[in-house]
């Protein structure tokens, strides 16, 4: 009975679900026939979306040459949420890109002020204030693929854009002011219009087209907002090659400097234990990874929607306690005083990672000025949350990987936080280490992406310098609903990918001729309270009393990170499915999860449901 | 917890009816999926497992498919045999004698099939 989901093996490698997922040469002979920068959105999916063109003031004939003996390289981009990079493998060692004004690293940003958005790449911004006028869109990362149930989502209504909810499980509402009109746009579209410049760029410094990419991605990302990150590359021509959880980034870079250590004598073999704590304006991550001879291999993993913006949030309402009620009308005048005090207080936060205390000064132009002195230690008070959810973090991700602190060889604190003395400290006492110094916090992820873009493109070096596999863990569990409303792993959290598992469930009825599989992903043991991935339904089961019908599901992430859902029905003393197997590719949803699954419920109840098999 | 136990049987089934496709490594085959001895020490076995991950990885690994396959089938060698081996595994062993490696019959088992040459510890 067990060959049930022996069918089909992952020799078809079947593509993703906005049909970019092209094989290496076909892509390429695909390049002469697409336009450089004409995006179309309709060509990918069929979503509403406004189909816009964006054109290229670098080349602007379809004329490349792209029939290569040479593999193109992928390049690699951390988007970050408040500042974005982008690198690639020049040869005979990572360099990063920089735009027209010389900047490596550039503010995640999009301005509607003018008729065509311009980003942070490309545009100048007359004044810090200007970001935060209203026209700008910015922390996309942190609203992408969010419904507006979501926290995160309710936390980022005190932006100066508007982000509306009507807190029934869709999408929120995102629009920029402009003229003084709410003009609404997408953080799917926002994202792509940035990779538009950050491609234009790249492909400016590169003089040749760029197609593949890797993308550094949130260890918290479910995989519906791994969709939305590989729509909106599709929507600016990017095809993603990998998203790598980005502390899995920062431990190929550190085992290829582990590698080159040993090329110049002065490392050994053995196996080195590191730890990876990365921490943007958005994320917080960690990973544990087992490194040798060029091969990381990524234990744990453990993430949080935690970042600077938090500190800074906190930070603001700590300054201004009534800063919900001042800014909850947010006209023109509210969102001016909201800009002053968030550069204030953002300026504040980055002279406390140096100095003991500093001077804050700012008048909100409302008849309210704030004048007063801030230390450090008000600070990390304000923020006491936060860190100690920092904490937990490393210790789980010490805990999953099975590995205590005095295993550790390395200890990295990267990502925009990393000088934050507090996170430093934290880090090194419960790592027992000082914290490693080989690498810029800032480029690392980076760097990481744009390693694993030349080794994916199958890209060489003579010197070994390439010579690097990064073997990554599942940073979600994923499971069905099942035993009334609770979450059921099949796939657990940082099991080894590729990956195939699979559970055996059964009818809760006699009789029961349908179930019903509802795929989430997530840790919590509520089913609803994790991410909803899709659901299906499996029909003609032969009439059985309850607990007969055996239900098998199984699980499968294949190489290229895709999950598939398999599900099929045996009878005891059968070994021929009585129905044909289903396979699912996840994510089927596509908005409005937090609809779906009430819908669900309101449709079938307790009717279609399945419970573990019990032991006899 | 209970549902694993199910499972186990399940798969061990599958074995035994000699079906093509995905099967559970019994300890022996998974020590030869990743060509070390069974005496090998936690570094050799370290080892022999990344030099498999660097012939199967996806990454490398481009010639047609089977490369899921491969790298799941050295995954879970490693897996078995390391120190991370999870509990399923451990209540797996149980099921089959021929797996525990402390058996008579795994002895005789390894003899047959690994001592070849000069190689042979026996």
């Amino acid at each position: 009975m067990s060959s049930l989901f022996l069918i089909g093996d992952s020799d078809k490698k079947s593509s993703k679900s906005d049909g970019s997922n092209i094989q290496n040469s076909t892509f390429s002979k695909l390049l002469n026939f697409a336009p450089p920068f004409c995006i179309s959105f309709h060509q990918f999916e069929v979503m509403a979306e406004p189909a816009y063109t964006v054109a290229s003031d670098s080349e602007t004939t379809g004329e490349e040459k792209s029939s290569s003996a040479f593999p193109e390289i992928a390049i690699g981009i951390d988007i970050g949420t408040s500042q974005c990079s982008v690198a690639i493998w020049n040869g005979s060692q990572v360099e990063l890109l920089r735009n027209t004004r010389n900047q490596k690293l550039m503010r995640s940003y999009v301005t509607f002020k003018d008729e065509i958005p311009s980003g942070g790449v490309s545009y100048q911004l007359s004044h810090e204030h200007e970001m935060l006028s209203g026209a700008a869109i910015f922390n996309m990362k942190r609203l992408i693929g969010r419904v507006d149930t979501d926290p995160v989502v309710h936390a980022s209504k005190s932006l100066p854009f508007l982000v509306q909810t009507l807190d029934i499980g869709v999408r929120p509402f995102i629009a920029a002011l402009v003229n003084n009109i709410w003009r609404s746009t997408t953080p799917e579209e926002v994202l792509a219009i940035y990779l538009v410049e950050l491609r234009v760029m790249a492909e400016s410094r590169l003089k040749r087209p760029i197609r593949n990419v890797v993308l550094s991605i949130p260890v918290s990302f479910s995989r519906f907002q791994l969709t939305r990150i590989e729509r909106a590359c599709a929507m600016a021509g990017l095809h993603v090659l990998r998203l790598m959880p980005e502390p899995t980034a920062v431990a190929l870079l550190y085992a290829q400097q582990q590698q080159q250590l040993i090329h110049d004598n002065m490392g050994s073999g053995s196996e080195k234990i590191a730890l990876i704590f990365n921490m943007g304006a958005g994320y917080c991550d960690v990973a544990v990874t087992a490194t040798a001879g060029g091969v990381s291999h990524i234990k744990a993993l453990t993430g949080s929607t935690i970042g600077g913006e938090d500190f800074l949030q906190n930070m603001m309402r700590h300054l201004l306690p009534d800063y919900d009620n001042l800014f909850s009308s947010r006209g023109v005048n509210e969102i001016k005083s909201m800009g002053l005090l968030r550069v204030a207080t953002q300026d504040a936060i980055h002279k406390l990672s140096f100095e003991e205390s500093v001077q804050i000064d700012v008048d909100l132009g409302n008849g309210s000025r704030i004048c007063r002195k801030v230390n450090r230690e008000e600070f990390e008070e304000v923020n006491q949350k936060i860190f100690e959810k920092c904490e937990s973090l490393v210790i789980q991700c010490l805990l999953d990987a099975k590995v205590q602190a005095d295993d550790l060889t390395d200890v990295m604190v990267v990502g925009g936080c990393s000088y934050i003395p507090k996170l430093r400290n934290l880090v090194k006492s419960i790592c027992k280490r000082e914290l490693y110094k080989g690498m810029n916090p800032f480029e690392a992820a980076v760097s990481g992406t744009a390693l694993e873009g030349a080794v994916a493109s199958g890209i060489s070096d003579p010197f070994g310098n390439l010579d690097l596999l990064t073997i990554q863990a599942t940073p979600l569990g994923i499971g069905i609903r099942a035993n009334g409303n609770s979450f059921v792993p099949i796939i657990p959290r940082n099991t080894t990918m590729p990956a195939r598992k699979e559970l055996v469930f059964t009818t809760v009825r006699d009789n029961q001729t349908e179930v019903l599989i509802v795929v989430y992903e997530g840790e919590a043991l509520k089913a609803e309270e994790n991410h909803l991935l899709g659901y299906f339904k499996i029909t003609g089961l032969p009439p059985a009393p309850k607990g007969v019908p055996e239900i098998n599901v199984c699980m499968d992430i294949d190489a290229s990170n895709v999950l598939r859902v398999l599900a099929g029905v045996v009878l005891p003393g059968s070994q021929q499915p009585v129905v044909p197997v289903m396979e699912v590719r996840m994510p089927t949803v596509d908005d409005g999860h937090g609809w779906c699954a009430e819908a669900l419920h309101r449709a079938y109840g307790s009717n279609l449901d399945l419970v573990t098999v019990q032991k006899k | 917890r209970s549902p694993r136990r199910r499972f186990s049987r399940l798969i061990v089934n599958s074995r035994a009816r000699g079906r093509t496709g995905e099967e559970v490594l019994s300890s022996s085959s998974a020590y030869a999926v990743l060509g070390v001895h069974p005496n090998c020490s936690a570094a050799e076995l370290k080892a022999a497992f990344r030099a498999k991950v660097k012939q199967y990885h996806p990454d490398v690994y481009k010639d047609g498919g089977g490369s899921d396959i491969m790298i799941r089938r050295v995954i879970q060698a490693y897996e078995i045999l390391s120190n991370y081996s999870r509990s399923e595994i451990i209540e797996r062993e149980c099921l089959d004698p021929f797996d525990q490696p402390e058996s008579e019959a795994f002895d005789v088992f390894i003899n047959e099939v690994l001592c070849a040459g000069e190689g042979c510890p026996y």
